[in-house]
C-alpha cells in the first residue's frame, strides 16, 4: 500500500502546486534552535542575526507533536547554529524520536567527542550530517577557522566508532557547500570522507544572494568565476564514476546544473521549486518557506501559518522567482508530473494482490482533484473533504 | 491646503557614473541615516503622501534601498527610484521586485554614440540591460531624458527603444542649471534660434509617436515649452505652480526645500536630521515661505517633475485623480483604501484614464490566458492519468 500513499502525496503536492492551497503539508521542517554557534564561517552570517533568540525545548517538542499529528511522513531536520551547543538537545531528540517524526540533525562536528557521539548514535535520529568544506585542513579552516577541520573529521570517526559499536545507529553523512576555493578538492574528498566512516556524501552550492542568512553572492569571494567553474565540470566527471564517489556521493539532483547555476545561466525550466515542500522556523519561531516568515509558531502552529494570506503571497513569491538556488530542500521532483506520477504508481502496483482496488482508490483522488479544479476556485466543502482523506492516507 | 502629495528624496549624492551635464556627484552632501529616512517616510506617510521618490546621485549605491523601498510598501505609499541603471542586472531586479518598487526609471539620453558622449563609455549597454532585467521581473519602468544641444537628433531613438524595452512613460526634460555647479558656462547645452525650432518639431513628433504606441509622455503644452527654454530661459510655469502645496523634496543632507529649484539657504524649509518632517511641513515658516515665493512670482522652470502642472485638469478640484484621493481618504476598508491609494499613484504619474486602460487591458488578458494556460493543462493531464488508471483497471497486466 505504500505506493498508494505515495501517490496521493505526491498528487497533494502537485495540486497544492496548480492551485495554491495547501493540500500537502512540508516534508522537510527545518528548526534552527538557535543562532549561537562554535564557530564563525566566513560563508555563513546566521550568527549575526537575531542573536539571543532561543526556541524554548518545550515550544520545540510542541512544533514536534504538530508535525507527527499530520502523519505525512515529514522529516524534522534540527539546525541552527550549532545544534549540539543547547543542553537539552537530547530532549528535544528524544521527544521528536518517541512521537514518530524523523529527526535528523546538522553540525560542524566541532563538539562531538567520544561521549557526545555515543549518545547521538543511541538516540534515534534518522541522519547526523557534519560540515566539511575541504579535502586538507588549509581550505576548510580558512572557511570555519584554526583547527575545524581536524575537529569534523574526528566527529564522523567517533561517531562511526560508536555506531560500529552499537551495532546501529543514524546514518553518518557528510555535507559540504561548493565555492570557488574547494571546487579542486571536491574529487577527493569522497575517499577522505569514506575512510573516516561517513556513509553518504552530499554536495550543495553556496546560495545565490540570501542576504538576511549568510554573506554569499555571485560577486561575493566564495562565489566560482567561469575558470572555476570548468575545473567544477571535471570534478563532477570524477565523481560519477563509481570509484571516484567512493560509492557514498550522493546526487541529489543533476550535477551539471550546478555549471549553470554558478554562470547564471540556470532558467526556471530546468529547476521548479514547490513552495509546499520546505518550511524553516527560526530561533525566535518565525516561519518561513523562502524569504519573508508567515507566522510564528507561538502563534497560530505550523498549519495555522500555512493558512495565512502571509503564506500565500509568499508563496507566490518563489513561484515568480527567476533564480533558482539549487536548495534541494524546496524541490519535489516526484510530484511535477501527473502522467509520470501515474505511470510509477501503474509500474510498482502491478502483480500486487489488491492491485484493483489500489488503483480505484487513487482513481478516486484525483477525481475529487478534478472537481475542485473543474469549480477553479478553492473554497469548496469539496477540500474538506480531501483534507480529510489525504489525513486518513 | 498643504496635503502632502509626494515625498522626495536625495538619498545619496555619491555616484557611479560622471555625466556631462550633471555635477551632483562633487557636491559631496553627505548622506542620510536609514532610520532618519525611516521615520521621514513614516511622517509622510501620516501627511497623506501617496508617493515616494528615491532619487540622487545614484540611489541604488546604497546598501539600505531595498529596505526603504519595502518600508514604503509597508506604509502603503508607492515608491519610485531612479537610477542610470549601471548596478541594475537580474539579481537587483529581482531586488526591486521583491521589495515591491513600483516604477524605476532610467535615464537614457538617446542612441549609444549620444548617451556614451554625455555619460561615459559603457553606459547604454547597462541601461538597456536594466530596462530589460527589470520588465523581466515585472516592474514597470520609464526612461527619463534631459534635452540639450547634444541629444536632440536622437531624441526619437529613445521612442523606439521605450517600445522595445516595454518601458511605459517617457519623461523628457530641459537641461537646467540646477544641476551643475554655481558659475559653470553652459552654453554648450543649450539651442539657438534654429534649433529650437527643429526641436519644436522633433517633440511634437516625439508625442505624436508616443500616442500611436501607447506609450506616455508629457503632456504636449510642456514639450512645447522645452526649446524656448532652452533657447531663452523663458518658461515655465510661474504663477500656478502646486508643487509647492503638493511635493516635499529633501535633499542627501536632510534639508526640505519648496521645491528643487528654490533650494537657497533663505528657503529651507526645516532639517530632517533635526527636526522629524511631520514638525517641519505645514508648519507657519513653510507658509511663509510659500507665500513670499508667490508674492515675488518665482521665474518659473520645467522640472519634469512637475510637468503635471502643464496638464490645468490634473490638480483642478474635479479631476479623477483629486476625487479618488478623497476617496481614499474617505473609504472605510484599508483594501479600498490601498485601492484608490494605488490608481491615484498611477494617474499622478500617467494622466490620462483611458491611456491607462489601454496599457493595462491587455496585460491583463495575457494574465488570464496565462492563468488558463496552467488549469487547461493540469485539466488536460488529469485526463491523461484518469485514462491511463481506468486501462489499467479494465484490462490490467
Amino acid at each position: 500500500m505504500d505506493c498508494v500513499k505515495e501517490f496521493k502525496r505526491n498528487l497533494a503536492y502537485h495540486f497544492s502546486e496548480v492551485l495554491d492551497y495547501p493540500f500537502a503539508r512540508p516534508k522537510w521542517v527545518y528548526i534552527s534552535l538557535s543562532h549561537k554557534c562554535t564557530y564563525a564561517c566566513r560563508m555563513c552570517g546566521v550568527v549575526n542575526i537575531l542573536q539571543g533568540y532561543e526556541l524554548p525545548g518545550e515550544t520545540v517538542c510542541r512544533a514536534v507533536d504538530e508535525i507527527a499529528s499530520w502523519e505525512w511522513g515529514s522529516t524534522v531536520v534540527l539546525t541552527g547554529g550549532e545544534p549540539f551547543l543547547r543542553k537539552d538537545i537530547f530532549g528535544i531528540i528524544t521527544h521528536a524520536v518517541a512521537s514518530g517524526v524523523n529527526t535528523e540533525a546538522v553540525s560542524n562536528g566541532s563538539l562531538i567527542d567520544e561521549d557526545m557521539a555515543a549518545r547521538i548514535v543511541s538516540s534515534g535520529l534518522k541522519n547526523i550530517a557534519v560540515s566539511l568544506d575541504g579535502a586538507v585542513a588549509g581550505t576548510h579552516d580558512y572557511f570555519r577557522g584554526k583547527g575545524a577541520f581536524a575537529a569534523a573529521l574526528r566527529a564522523v570517526e567517533n561517531l562511526a566508532a560508536a555506531k560500529k559499536k552499537q551495532g546501529k545507529g543514524p546514518q553518518i553523512s557528510v555535507w559540504s557547500t561548493i565555492m570557488k576555493e574547494n571546487i579542486p578538492e571536491l574529487s577527493r574528498m569522497p575517499a577522505l570522507t569514506a575512510s573516516a566512516g561517513a556513509e553518504c556524501f552530499v554536495l550543495h552550492p553556496v546560495i545565490v544572494a540570501q542576504d538576511d542568512m549568510q554573506r554569499t553572492g555571485s560577486n561575493a569571494p566564495f562565489w566560482p568565476g567561469n575558470k572555476e567553474v570548468g575545473v567544477l565540470r571535471e570534478q563532477i566527471e570524477i565523481l560519477s564514476t563509481p570509484s571516484g564517489g567512493c560509492g557514498i556521493a550522493v546526487f541529489l539532483h543533476e550535477p551539471r546544473l550546478w555549471e549553470d547555476y554558478f554562470s547564471g545561466h540556470l532558467d526556471k525550466r530546468q529547476w521548479k521549486c514547490n513552495p509546499f515542500v520546505f518550511i524553516n522556523i527560526g530561533p525566535d519561531g518565525e516561519i518561513r518557506s523562502c524569504g519573508e516568515s508567515f507566522g510564528n509558531i507561538k502563534d497560530a502552529g505550523i498549519t495555522g501559518a500555512l493558512f495565512t494570506r502571509e503564506a500565500a503571497a509568499a508563496r507566490k513569491r518563489m513561484k515568480r522567482c527567476g533564480k533558482p538556488c539549487l536548495q534541494t530542500c524546496w524541490a519535489h521532483p516526484d510530484a511535477d508530473s501527473l502522467p509520470g506520477m501515474t505511470g510509477k504508481l501503474v509500474k510498482q502496483s502491478s502483480g500486487m494482490p489488491e492491485r484493483a482496488a489500489m488503483l480505484r482508490e487513487c482513481l478516486a483522488e484525483l477525481r475529487e482533484y478534478k472537481n475542485i479544479l473543474k469549480k477553479g476556485s478553492v473554497s469548496d466543502s469539496a477540500i474538506n473533504n480531501v483534507e480529510q482523506k489525504i489525513k486518513g492516507g | 491646503m498643504f496635503k502632502l502629495k509626494e515625498i522626495i528624496f536625495s538619498v545619496t549624492s555619491r555616484c557611479n557614473l560622471k555625466c556631462m551635464m550633471c555635477d551632483i556627484p562633487s557636491s559631496r552632501n553627505g548622506e542620510l541615516s536609514t532610520g532618519i529616512l525611516r521615520s521621514a517616510l513614516e511622517d509622510a506617510a501620516a501627511l497623506g503622501a501617496g508617493t515616494a521618490v528615491f532619487s540622487g546621485g545614484e540611489p541604488l549605491l546604497r546598501g539600505d534601498i531595498f529596505e526603504l523601498v519595502a518600508f514604503c510598501k509597508k506604509l502603503g505609499l508607492g515608491a519610485c527610484v531612479t537610477s542610470n541603471g549601471f548596478l541594475v542586472d537580474d539579481i537587483t531586479a529581482g531586488k526591486l521586485a521583491d521589495a515591491g518598487v513600483d516604477v524605476v526609471n532610467i535615464s537614457v539620453e538617446g542612441d549609444r554614440q549620444t548617451h556614451e558622449r554625455l555619460r561615459g563609455a559603457g553606459t547604454y549597454e547597462k541601461a538597456l540591460h536594466a530596462l530589460r532585467c527589470l520588465r523581466g521581473r515585472g516592474v514597470e519602468t520609464t526612461i527619463a531624458s534631459t534635452v540639450s544641444r547634444y541629444n536632440y537628433n536622437s531624441l526619437e531613438h529613445i521612442v523606439e527603444l521605450a517600445k522595445d524595452t516595454g518601458a511605459t512613460t517617457l519623461k523628457f526634460q530641459p537641461f537646467s542649471r540646477i544641476f551643475v555647479s554655481p558659475g559653470r558656462n553652459c552654453s554648450e547645452f543649450l539651442l539657438g534660434d534654429v534649433e529650437a525650432k527643429a526641436v519644436m518639431d522633433i517633440l511634437r513628433r516625439i508625442h505624436a509617436l508616443c500616442g500611436h504606441y501607447g506609450v506616455s509622455v508629457n503632456p504636449l503644452p510642456y514639450l512645447e515649452s522645452i526649446p524656448a527654454y532652452l533657447s531663452s530661459g523663458i518658461g515655465g510655469n510661474a504663477s500656478s505652480c502646486r508643487s509647492l502645496f503638493s511635493s516635499c523634496p529633501v535633499d542627501a543632507s536632510g534639508k526640505v526645500f519648496p521645491c528643487w529649484v528654490l533650494s537657497g539657504k533663505e528657503m529651507m524649509i526645516g532639517d530632517i536630521t533635526h527636526t522629524p518632517l511631520k514638525d517641519i511641513w505645514g508648519t507657519a515658516k513653510h507658509h511663509d515661505i510659500i507665500g513670499r515665493i508667490n508674492r515675488r512670482n518665482c521665474g518659473g522652470c520645467l522640472m519634469s517633475c512637475y510637468d503635471a502642472n502643464f496638464s490645468p485638469a490634473a490638480f483642478s478640484p474635479a479631476s479623477g485623480s483629486s476625487i479618488l484621493r478623497k476617496t481614499a481618504r474617505s473609504a472605510s476598508g484599508p483594501a479600498l483604501r490601498k485601492l484608490a491609494r494605488k490608481i491615484a499613484f498611477y494617474l499622478s504619474y500617467r494622466g490620462s484614464p483611458l491611456r491607462l486602460l489601454r496599457r493595462w487591458l491587455p496585460v491583463k488578458h495575457r494574465r488570464s490566458r496565462e492563468e488558463n494556460g496552467t488549469l487547461k493543462k493540469a485539466s488536460e493531464e488529469i485526463r491523461k492519468a484518469e485514462e491511463t488508471l481506468e486501462r489499467e483497471l479494465r484490462d490490467p497486466r
